[in-house]
């Protein structure tokens, strides 16, 4: 018998057609993955090199939806200062109205003194404001409540300054009988030296405050940080703590006019300025919330623009693979139907 | 010419068609066995004029059984190859899972800028800490299977010596057959038929190459030319390791005494199963291992805390530790890194440490503490993390990555790489494997049995043999009528 040329074996005749029907099958299963996935079917082999860069945008995807949430609660603790400051600054608005207006009757000491206790404890509050988690005008120390209740806490050395300088009875300086004798000269001096030294630096964070100068921020963009809040020790809060104190400590009710005149002139400028002082933080804790909505803003872009970019990496077409898969599937059918007609192929049935 | 030589040119050809048919019944019956050639029956015409089988032969095409056996060794070795890139793929699963060191280290990344956004938040400072003991956790995970996969193929590698030796074995009996025959002049078509399908299954374990000598003697030589077989076979050794770790490499194999795989290799195999094996093993599992244990030790030294007080005492293991209870901060390389790094006892609750020491530093003591005051929203050091695990150190040369990287890029960089090994692996052994199912069937229909043509040769050999034994029935009626005149 002779070799003929561009002879075939039995085997290859017949098992051609079936040679393709696994990988058809391993494609159709892919095909038919993708189709209910929308991403490829193994997508680390066929983006080989570029896999890393599918586990970056897959993380930073993820960076992006935390800085979100936290931007979030940034924003949210910037309403709540800038609450509690417009609170503030209403009431000290409505202290200098009152100062005017007890200036101008007989027993208006009383009445200040009064209504400047109640301020005082109303300012105490405000800077106690507390979200739940943390203490917003404590700075960094927002574990700790930042400032202590006046008459559990400064009173005592406010007293102890005011008694001793001008003889009075150590224990209620106030309601001394002496007090009355006090000059306008005299209360001038003690308000510039002894009263102010009571809210120098030191005494300020000794007595005062326990918060700390560094308010609580949040990074906005890679490492640029703003301020969310204000803390207990900004002059504005000082100011204002010293002209409530002032008014409210120093045994006004009982003061001669002119010493009266004295403290509440200087309590009136004192609250003025922390006025000016609070509009100034708002505004700087608006420019905070504007950054901080641009950063969102921007946040909310790039997320997109990486939904995109991972889509176009992992993504398939589903239209393609259905295209795919149904070219797949008639493919297989022919191998089988091929194989079959095939084996019917044999000399032996025309023989 | 006599009636006599007419039967017996009648009778020698009833002979041939007989034999001839065995043949062809041969055939028939060897279709279905894939090594088995086409057997052919060589006849001869005799002085007297009648015909005779002289010999059976067999189709064979020696250009496309060596074609063959080079693909079947090039696929074997990719295929190797992309089973243990396989195995190494499972560190890093689908990029959008959070199985890979890369993605955990991302991970990581978003809890510290979270808890430096709040860090008063003790939760988001507990959530930075479990997703610092995660990280740590699939690294030791992704070293252990490093490992595990290197000792497979170690394993795998002892398997084919042994059944290398075996065929080599079995090869030596069935070329004596043929050598012995040929010289008898017997049959020795099916021996070599046998022999050919020993030698491609050596051919799946080792790249060989061949020569052939008189008397049908083959000599197999490995594909760099160490002698596998020549008269007698050679030994294969190989001592596999009873344990592999990141500091072990394997033993390599040895083909009659010389070594074939191994750094040390001075016939070193390019193609079967074992060179595979042996390039997983030695090659890109080691590599891989280096990037590991090159991005724990990134970590290590990202997280490490300085001294704050201006003492000058040197820097020591903050967040993670390179190994449980070592404080000491590696400046290079060093194996198996990423399989004992652990997170500091110092921060770790279970080990009664307070996950707040991440926002103050102070895991080495009072000297490293950066927030003495203890502030509850102090984040100056949780950002300065930050800014470490970005920023840029050097990293081995081993790891054939880019030698100066940030640790996330680095492990980034770890992932793109090993998915571009196996994309390339893949793509070589689906074109070796369509390459060897075209040398097959080339080999096949070349040298194997059609049924269809056997069978119309029947029909040939079928006439032939009832036109004899017709012309034997004419000379006994020639016989008869001539017997009958002399009676």
């Amino acid at each position: 018998m002779t070799q003929i040329t561009g002879s075939i074996s039995t085997a290859v005749w017949t098992g051609s057609a079936n040679l393709a029907v696994p990988r058809l099958q391993k494609q159709i299963s892919d095909a038919g993955v993708e189709l209910s996935t929308g991403r490829r079917a193994d997508v680390g082999l066929s983006l080989g090199a570029g896999a890393g860069e599918s586990v970056l945008l897959h993380a930073a995807r993820a960076s992006i939806d935390s800085q979100t949430k936290s931007l979030a609660l940034s924003s949210s603790i910037i309403s709540r200062t800038q609450t509690v400051l417009s609170q503030m600054t209403s009431d000290a608005n409505a202290f200098l109205q009152n100062m005017v207006a007890a200036r101008a009757s007989n027993d208006g000491g009383a009445v200040a003194a009064q209504q400047a206790q109640s301020t005082l404890a109303a300012l105490t509050a405000g800077l106690n404001t507390s979200d739940g988690q943390r203490y917003i005008f404590a700075g960094i120390n927002s574990a700790v409540p930042p400032v202590a209740d006046f008459g559990a806490g400064p009173k005592a050395a406010v007293d102890a300054a005011f008694a001793t300088k001008f003889g009075l009875n150590a224990a209620s300086p106030q309601t001394d009988p002496k007090v009355g004798q006090i000059g306008a000269a005299d209360m001038t001096s003690f308000l510039d030296n002894e009263f102010a030294g009571q809210f120098s630096d030191a005494n300020w964070s000794a007595a005062w405050s326990k918060a700390s100068d560094q308010p609580l921020s949040a990074s906005v963009s890679g490492n640029a940080r703003v301020d969310t809040a204000t803390t207990a020790n900004t002059t504005a809060m000082r100011n204002l703590a010293m002209a409530y104190t002032m008014v409210a400590g120093l045994g006004t009710a009982n003061l001669s006019e002119a010493a009266r005149n004295v403290v509440l002139d200087r309590a009136t400028k004192m609250v003025g300025t922390a006025v000016t002082q609070l509009t100034a933080i708002g505004a700087g804790l608006g420019v905070s919330q504007n950054r901080i909505d641009h950063a969102v803003e921007a946040l909310t872009q790039a997320g997109t623009l990486i939904d995109t970019r991972i889509g176009a990496l992992e993504g398939v077409d589903a239209a393609e693979a259905k295209t795919r898969m149904d070219v797949l599937t008639t493919q297989l059918q022919m191998s089988y139907a091929t194989t079959g007609k095939l084996m019917q192929l044999s000399i032996l049935n025309y023989i | 010419m006599s009636l006599s030589v007419a039967l017996n040119t009648a009778q020698s050809s009833l002979f041939a068609a007989a034999s001839k048919l065995s043949v062809s019944s041969r055939n028939i019956g060897a279709a279905n066995d894939p090594s088995a050639t086409r057997k052919i029956a060589l006849t001869a015409t005799t002085a007297d004029g009648g015909t005779r089988v002289v010999s059976i032969t067999r189709a064979s095409n020696n250009a496309l059984y060596v074609r063959m056996l080079q693909a079947n060794s090039d696929s074997a070795a990719s295929s190797a190859m992309n089973d243990g890139l396989a195995g190494l793929q499972t560190t890093i699963g689908d990029p959008q899972s959070q199985t890979s060191p890369a993605a955990r280290l991302a991970t990581l990344s978003n809890a510290l800028t979270a808890a430096a956004n709040t860090p008063d938040d003790p939760a988001l400072g507990q959530a930075a800490v479990t997703a610092a003991q995660d990280l740590a956790q699939s690294l030791n995970d992704a070293s252990a299977i490093v490992q595990k996969t290197r000792a497979e193929a170690d394993g795998k590698i002892a398997a084919s010596v042994t059944h290398v030796n075996d065929l080599l074995q079995q090869f030596a009996t069935e070329n004596d057959a043929v050598v012995n025959g040929s010289i008898r002049g017997a049959d020795v078509t099916d021996a070599m038929d046998r022999r050919d399908a020993i030698l491609t299954q050596i051919s799946q374990e080792m790249g060989v190459s061949t020569v052939s000598r008189a008397g049908n003697d083959i000599v197999i030589y490995t594909d760099s030319g160490a002698t596998l077989f020549d008269r007698s076979p050679r030994t294969v050794t190989f001592q596999a390791s009873p344990a592999l770790d990141a500091a072990t490499t394997g033993k390599a194999v040895f083909v009659d005494g010389v070594a074939v795989t191994g750094a040390d290799a001075t016939m070193p195999i390019r193609s079967g199963a074992i060179a595979g094996l042996t390039k997983v093993r030695d090659q890109i599992a080691v590599t891989y291992q280096t990037q590991l244990d090159e991005v724990a030790r990134g970590l290590v030294s990202a997280f490490a805390e300085s001294d704050q007080t201006g003492g000058g005492a040197p820097d020591a293991a903050g967040l993670f530790t390179a190994s449980r209870g070592s404080n000491a901060v590696p400046p290079v390389f060093v194996a198996g890194l990423a399989g004992t790094i652990a997170i500091n006892a110092a921060v770790d609750p279970s080990r009664g440490g307070a996950p707040s020491r991440l926002r103050d530093g102070g895991m080495n003591g009072a000297a490293y503490i950066y927030n003495p005051t203890g502030a509850a929203s102090y984040a100056g050091h949780l950002d300065g993390l930050t800014a470490a695990l970005n920023a840029t150190q050097p990293f081995a040369a081993g790891a054939a990555l880019p030698g100066n990287a940030s640790v996330s890029q680095f492990a980034t960089a770890s992932v793109s790489w090993l998915e571009q090994q196996r994309q390339s692996t893949t793509g070589n052994l689906d074109s070796q494997k369509a390459v060897l199912s075209q040398a097959t069937g080339a080999l096949s229909s070349a040298t194997g049995i059609n049924l269809d043509q056997e069978y119309a040769n029947q029909l040939d050999l079928e006439r032939s043999y009832q036109a004899s034994a017709k012309l034997m029935g004419v000379v006994n009626q020639l016989y008869d009528a001539l017997l009958a005149v002399i009676r």
